[in-house]
């Protein structure tokens, strides 16, 4: 019986009324019932604090969109019975097998339960991976596999809800990170030995004109939300240069649609700024016609600057929700650098007596409330878990709504004095927002931070071609690894695609897969170094101009080398 | 003030302290602490082994040392805590560099594998001795390594002041009501700045746990489901 009510548990849950599952025995009738575990977890009785729910998710297989109906998740007070225990799928309204989760904490293996449920699409998809009878899944189907990604990052996430300190170094991607890191390490040096330099630069200045929101009045004080025919005023954006040249921009202020596309156009003129001012532009009124604006969007003011060769050098942004309720901003407040003048054009290195100038940073408050931050630019010591060396500054202020401001240190000296305690080695220079009041859904002490790393008497070790590895979930349809610009000119990014099908073969095998992501690395050291015309790798065999085919050679040839010493080594 | 934490093989000292480089009155006092442990180390070692805490016999090169407990441990750390609080030869902001000090003068059967900088099992040691025996005994050394692994925890060193003043109250929880204190306090404070909290709000949120973590464990003893 107990297996009975364990697998059509949906249906008893949802039809209970209608429908009755009957078992005829020896001495009588026994009547099907839901269990009570299941039917608390879906229909929410659960305490919040034990459960995790989240309807209406989308999985990508193959580049195809599928629906996950529901995922629901629960800690129970006591040992769950088998047949419950574990994450199980739903299909046909029939609890199938259970999902492979990772990274149990062994005080909660006996006490989780859960379901997912698909939309129809789905369903049938997951049939294919199916076993004969249906208790376990097969991962050499992508819509199993990427539905075990799906469960794994919502696992994590209930995980800390329920206050299991779920660090990413410990969670599912570990072995992609160590072997990122790893493999970063051995590229740094072999680059490095191969006489391979100039990729990348250390973060310098990089934003010269800034745009922020100077004022703007909503029709309910402190909300986005507004309705058509509604009037928006005082819309006002200030625009900076923070260069030491004149400037000549064309200013724009549109209105646009989720996909970007211009509803209307607000406001155009030229400007010419002169070095270091700034001006406010005038105060714009904004009314919501029935006929130009959509009912229920979120649409969006942008106020751009473009320079003399049209391009976009500075913008800002105000989400309008037409209809609808505001979403939780994902990032309420941004902490950006806009400047840092290192003492190498090359290099992170500072050195005892040297001093970093021009530190600008840029805190933009994206709430249409005002909020109470403390502003801190300090530096920690990494090698002692971040334990402050130094506070360079400490400001409590309030910032308006949409507003921005400066956060400007003209010297920060690296003296042996107070910097003998790390010797040698990283620093962390950090600049954190720290929100100073239970505020607009925002809790006291929630942080945003910026760093950057620096190297104290000391090289960066290698040569420090990327300058942050990370991961995404491309699947099969995008490619193994990419590069983006990272957080100034010349530095980028690597990002290894966790759920490509050639890294997911080779899960089980640590030392194939850090060779696999090394050479994803050189191949893209190598482009980048093509991109940004640094030729040294190629041992100067690429000029500019070369055809296709002699890059091509040169390319492979770097590649060859570099591998032949990894391989090697 | 400064450290001795290394010496080379013709007993040549290498200092660490927070400025650098130490004065010589510094480099005094960090000779004269170093004396100190090299004579109070192996003592209190002694006197572990006296009271039967601790195994006669140094572990085999390679091998691994008895496994420790409680007693051992808060007895340890109370040892401990007359260097770790001599603020004349120690500062704050430098017991991070006391740590590799007793080291050099420790046998493996006090010393642990550290998980980290900041995980220290020396350190843990002489958390766990500021509270009293009665209080510490009720759990084992597993409950409170879990409890102060949390990062949250680890670095807020005002959840030892607040648990000073809870005792009575903590004493009751039990094994898993503390682990589940502590994962209520990590869900909590996890990726907050607490800095900005005063010691009052801090408690409150800390109260608030204490409070919550009470009441589910009263509700589950009614209602087991």
């Amino acid at each position: 019986m107990q297996f009975i009510e364990d697998t059509w548990w949906e249906i008893l849950y949802k039809h209970g009324k209608d429908v009755k599952i009957c078992v005829v025995v020896d001495d009588g009738k026994e009547v099907a019932k839901s269990p009570s575990l299941l039917d608390d977890l879906v229909s929410g009785s659960l305490p919040p604090a034990r459960s995790y729910k989240k309807e209406n998710q989308t999985v990508s297989v193959k580049g195809i969109p599928l629906r996950v109906k529901r995922i629901c998740m629960g800690k129970a007070n006591k040992p769950v019975p088998d047949g419950v225990r574990g994450l199980y799928i739903q299909r046909k309204s029939m609890k199938v097998g259970c999902v492979e989760l990772k990274d149990t904490p062994a005080d909660l293996d006996e006490f989780f339960f859960g379901v997912i449920e698909l939309d129809k699409e789905y369903e049938d998809l997951i049939a294919e991976a199916e076993d004969l009878v249906h208790y376990s899944f097969s991962a050499q189907f992508s819509s199993y596999r990427e539905l075990k990604k799906f469960a794994q990052l919502h696992y994590d996430e209930f995980k800390r809800q329920l206050g299991y300190d779920v660090d990413p170094e410990e969670t599912a991607d570990q072995k992609a990170r160590d072997a990122l890191r790893a493999a970063h390490e051995k590229l740094n040096e072999i680059m490095k030995d191969l006489g391979i330099f100039g990729i990348g630069a250390p973060p310098r200045r990089r934003r010269e004109i800034a745009i922020s929101v100077a004022s703007v009045t909503f029709p309910i004080a402190g909300s986005s939300r507004v309705e058509i025919g509604d009037t928006i005023s005082d819309l006002a954006f200030r625009v900076a240069n923070r260069s030491e040249g004149d400037r000549e921009l064309a200013v724009t202020v549109t209105t646009n649609l989720p996909d970007g596309g211009a509803i209307e156009q607000v406001l155009s003129r030229n400007v010419r700024l002169e070095a270091t001012k700034e001006i406010v532009l005038p105060a714009l009124t904004l009314h919501l016609a029935k006929e130009v604006y959509p009912k229920h969007e979120r649409i969006e003011c942008v106020c751009r600057a473009q320079n003399i060769t049209g391009e976009t050098v500075a913008q800002a942004r105000i989400p309008i929700y037409i209809g609808i309720e505001p979403e939780p901003e994902q990032e309420p407040v941004q902490v950006r650098l806009d400047n840092i003048d290192l003492p190498r054009a090359t290099s992170t290195r500072v050195n005892y007596g040297e001093a970093i100038r021009n530190l600008r940073y840029t805190i933009a408050n994206r709430m249409t409330g005002a909020l109470q931050i403390r502003v801190a630019v300090v530096t920690l010591d990494p090698q002692y878990e971040n334990q402050e060396i130094e506070t360079v500054r400490r400001d409590d202020v309030i910032l308006g709504a949409l507003g921005t401001m400066e956060v400007v240190v003209p010297s920060l000296e690296f003296d042996e004095a107070t910097y003998g305690v790390v010797g040698e080695g990283r620093v962390r220079l950090r600049c954190r927002a720290t929100s100073l009041a239970d505020q607009g859904g925002i809790e006291k002490g929630t942080k945003w931070v910026h760093d950057v790393i620096l190297w104290l008497n000391k090289d960066q070790p290698g040569f420090g071609i990327f300058e942050d590895v990370d991961t995404f979930l491309g699947g099969a349809d995008q490619p193994r690894s990419r590069v983006r610009p990272g957080s100034s000119d010349g530095r980028w990014v690597f990002s290894l695609n966790l759920t490509h099908p050639q890294y997911d073969a080779l899960q089980d095998d640590a030392r194939r897969r850090q060779q696999y992501i090394f050479e994803l690395m050189a191949r893209e050291a190598l482009y980048v170094a093509l991109h940004i015309e640094k030729f040294d790798p190629f041992n100067n065999e690429v000029k500019q101009g070369d055809e296709p085919y002699s890059v091509a050679r040169a390319y492979n040839g770097a590649l060859d080398r570099v591998l032949a010493t990894y391989y090697e080594g | 003030m400064a450290v001795i934490v290394e010496k080379d093989t013709q007993g040549r000292p290498r200092f660490r302290s927070v400025a650098f480089p130490p004065s010589a009155e510094d480099r005094e006092l960090a000779v004269e602490l170093d004396r100190q442990l090299a004579k109070g180390i192996p003592a209190i070692e002694t006197d572990l082994t006296a009271k039967g805490l601790l195994e006669r016999e140094l572990p085999q090169p390679g091998g691994q040392p008895r496994k420790g407990n409680i007693e051992l441990w808060w007895n340890l750390g109370s040892r401990l805590a007359p260097f770790v609080e001599d603020t004349r030869l120690v500062i704050p902001r430098e017991r991070v560099f006391l740590w590799d000090a007793i080291r050099m003068y420790a046998t493996p059967r006090i010393l642990r594998k550290d998980r980290g900088p900041s995980r220290v099992h020396l350190d843990y040691c002489y958390r766990l001795s500021r509270f009293p025996w009665s209080f510490v005994k009720r759990l084992q050394w597993d409950d409170w390594v879990f409890f102060i692994d949390s990062k949250s925890l680890r670095q807020e060193r005002r959840i030892d002041s607040w648990m000073r003043k809870r005792i009575r109250d903590l004493g009751g929880l039990g094994r898993q009501g503390f682990r589940d204190l502590a994962k209520e306090l990590n869900r909590r404070l996890k990726d907050k700045d607490t800095t900005v909290f005063s010691d009052d709000e801090l408690f409150a949120i800390y109260d608030k746990a204490l409070e919550l973590t009470e009441r589910r464990g009263a509700q589950e003893t009614e209602d087991p489901t």
